[in-house]
């Protein structure tokens, strides 16, 4: 059945290049959208995805805070008294601040100042976004790091032992780091003192806690235990504050409903540009259908012809789509945007590829089932 | 010489809107194996209404229907398709050799719906083709064969799966005389090799083949043997 699908695929040569240019098309659109909101969503939670956290670690903040981008402050004595909480066994005060720079050639740009103690540097930077440079160096007065792909897009030139100013007072970069993006936002790491002192942080306040429960605690209690106890802040599991933040952002942004408008429009038109596509060489080739069920052929038989063309036809399709993805994704890779397409990206793409083409094929399927083996006499 | 096709008291009405047309008239008839069977009569008659309903392409409106001694009115569409399958052999006016494929692969095709291994349904296409002479061209896509070539290659399809019945629909309407004059020849020689050989045809020039008459006349049917037409 395969052979004879794929002879009558290759029969039309311009229907058949018709659908796999569509299926192409509407595949590559699909995969540069998701995969850019998906870039999008990570540099949301950047903050929280570049920290030294773990996935059992509790982070608190004020409860009108939504975005980790932008907390409000809390005030600094908390740190002590979360710690006596039963089945915390650390608590680290973060400070997370915008602050304007300038460069040495005059350049300027806002940058996000993310401080927590040395050596630990709970919220960050992980040792593997670590290009240049000593970590241990931004535990020390005056020491802050900088993004490789914001150097880029601020045009600027900066190296290791520079000077920059950072509200109007000297900061040396000790630290370059990449592939540590936010959303908007430039990440310079440093240690706490170092970001209260450079974003004019107001004395005895932070604006986040990430607490390390002890081993084998159960989470969900500490959670509770701190909810109930202090009024006016809100705990959370580090996953779960990456997601409000990208929900919040999605939203007030707009971004979900205009990337996922884009997603649902490929989708339709491609289901469509395939199914007639498929439906008109079906036509072309209704003799052959009528025939076919004429000498013996069931409607089930001629059905699974036509499904196996469509499927395919999205095998076709999907491989080129996929190849030209994986160089879209190579040409972003040196602006700093790094696209995945992982295991399940990849698989969901496939099976959206499948959706389109199989789907698209039942306007065919439906056709060639009526067509009677009596017609063709 | 046996009976392989019985039709009983069948009749077909075409439904259209308000209107409804008696394609076939109540008809009894029998169709011997061995025998070559012609049907004719004027355009419009009820000839292929005739021969659709012996070959199971469309349900009767009323009456039964015998192939090979196995009732067929009242199976549903998979099992006709499967009494298609293995007791019809159909050969079309236009050839209906599926346009995508080559020669040999048309002629595969009926042993592959029945399941059989590729290997083998080579080996046995090939065989069929080279008894209508067409084997050097099995690789060949139907639009570059001539007519005669093409009918020659719908009936290897029509023999390959050996059904005991071979429906022609005009199979010589689209063939000049030679060509028409080899393809009845051959059918010829298939009846008396045991087939059920059954040609619709408006050439009456054709009766000198048949061993059995049909005349369909306005949906009505009458039957007689080739050597009473001639005597007569
Ligand atoms: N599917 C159909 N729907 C409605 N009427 C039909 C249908 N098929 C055939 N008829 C009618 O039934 C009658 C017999 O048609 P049939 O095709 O059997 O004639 P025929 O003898 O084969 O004619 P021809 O020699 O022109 O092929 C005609 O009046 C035709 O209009
Ligand atoms: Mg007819």
């Amino acid at each position: 059945m395969i052979k004879t699908a794929l002879k009558f695929m290759r029969y039309d040569k311009p229907k058949s290049i018709g659908v796999i240019v569509g299926i192409i098309i509407s595949v590559f659109l699909i995969g540069q959208q998701l995969s850019t909101l998906f870039f999008l969503t990570n540099l949301m939670g950047g903050i929280e995805i570049h920290s030294n956290s773990n996935e059992d670690d509790i982070w608190i903040v004020d409860e009108l805070s939504k975005n980790i981008n932008a907390l409000n402050p809390i005030d600094e004595r908390l740190v002590q008294e979360v710690k006596s909480i039963e089945g915390v066994l650390e608590a680290f005060p973060v400070i997370i601040a915008s602050a304007p720079a300038t460069f040495k050639d005059g350049k300027t740009a806002t940058v996000l100042l993310i401080g927590s103690q040395g050596p630990s540097f709970v919220a960050g930077p992980k040792s593997d976004v670590v290009f240049e440079g000593n970590r241990d160096e931004l535990n020390s007065t005056g020491n802050i790091s900088i993004e490789y792909f914001n150097e880029r897009s601020w045009k600027t030139e900066l190296s290791i032992n520079e000077t920059i100013e950072i509200n109007k007072k000297a900061a040396t970069v000790k630290v370059k780091t990449k592939y540590a993006q936010g959303y908007g936002g430039n990440y310079v790491y440093t240690n706490i003192d170092n970001a209260r002192f450079y974003s004019n942080y107001p004395p005895f306040q932070i604006n986040l806690v990430i607490v390390r429960p002890a081993k084998g605690v159960d989470i969900q209690q500490v959670i509770d235990t701190i909810n109930g106890t202090f009024m006016g802040l809100s705990a959370w599991r580090s996953k779960d504050i990456r997601d409000i933040t990208i929900n919040e952002i999605l939203v007030r942004t707009n971004t979900g409903v205009s990337f996922g408008s884009l997603v649902v429009f490929a989708i339709i038109s491609g289901f469509f540009i395939i199914g007639l596509t498929l439906y008109s060489s079906a036509l072309d080739r209704l003799q052959d259908y009528g025939t076919l069920k004429a000498i013996g052929a069931t409607n089930s038989y001629v059905s699974r012809l036509i499904l196996m063309q469509a499927v395919l036809f999205a095998c076709i399709g999907f491989a080129i789509a996929y190849a030209l993805l994986i160089l879209f994704q190579k040409g972003l890779e040196n602006v700093g945007m790094t696209l995945d397409f992982n295991g399940p990206f990849s698989l969901g793409l496939f099976i959206i590829t499948l959706f389109m083409s199989v789907g698209g094929s039942l306007f065919a399927v439906f056709k060639i089932r009526k067509v009677e083996p009596a017609s063709v006499f | 010489m046996s009976i392989i096709v019985s039709l009983r008291e069948v009749n077909k009405v075409y439904q259209t809107g308000d209107t409804s047309i008696v394609a076939l008239d109540s008809t009894s008839l029998d169709i011997y194996s061995n025998k070559l069977t012609l049907i004719v009569g004027p355009s419009g008659s009820g000839k292929t209404t005739l021969i659709s309903l012996i070959g199971c392409v469309v349900y009767p409106t009323s009456g039964r229907i015998f192939i090979d001694g196995q009732e067929v009115t009242g199976l549903n569409e998979k099992q006709l398709a499967l009494v298609r399958l293995d007791k019809v052999g159909f050969v079309f006016q236009h050839f209906n050799l599926l346009q995508p494929l080559t020669a040999l692969e048309n002629v595969m095709q009926p042993l592959l719906l029945k399941g059989d291994d590729a290997k083998q349904a080579k080996l046995r296409a090939e065989d069929v083709l080279k008894r209508v002479n067409m084997l050097d061209r099995k690789q060949m896509l139907p639009r570059k064969l001539s007519g005669g070539q093409k009918q020659r290659v719908a009936i290897a399809r029509a023999l390959v799966t050996d059904a005991p019945i071979l429906l022609c629909d005009e199979p010589t309407a689209s063939l000049d005389a030679k060509s028409a004059g080899i393809i009845m020849s051959d059918l010829k020689v298939l009846s008396q090799e045991g087939k059920a050989v059954i040609v619709v045809t408006h050439d009456l020039r054709l009766k000198q083949y048949a061993d059995e008459i049909i005349y369909v006349e306005e949906g009505k049917v009458s039957c007689s043997s080739n050597s009473e037409v001639l005597n007569k």
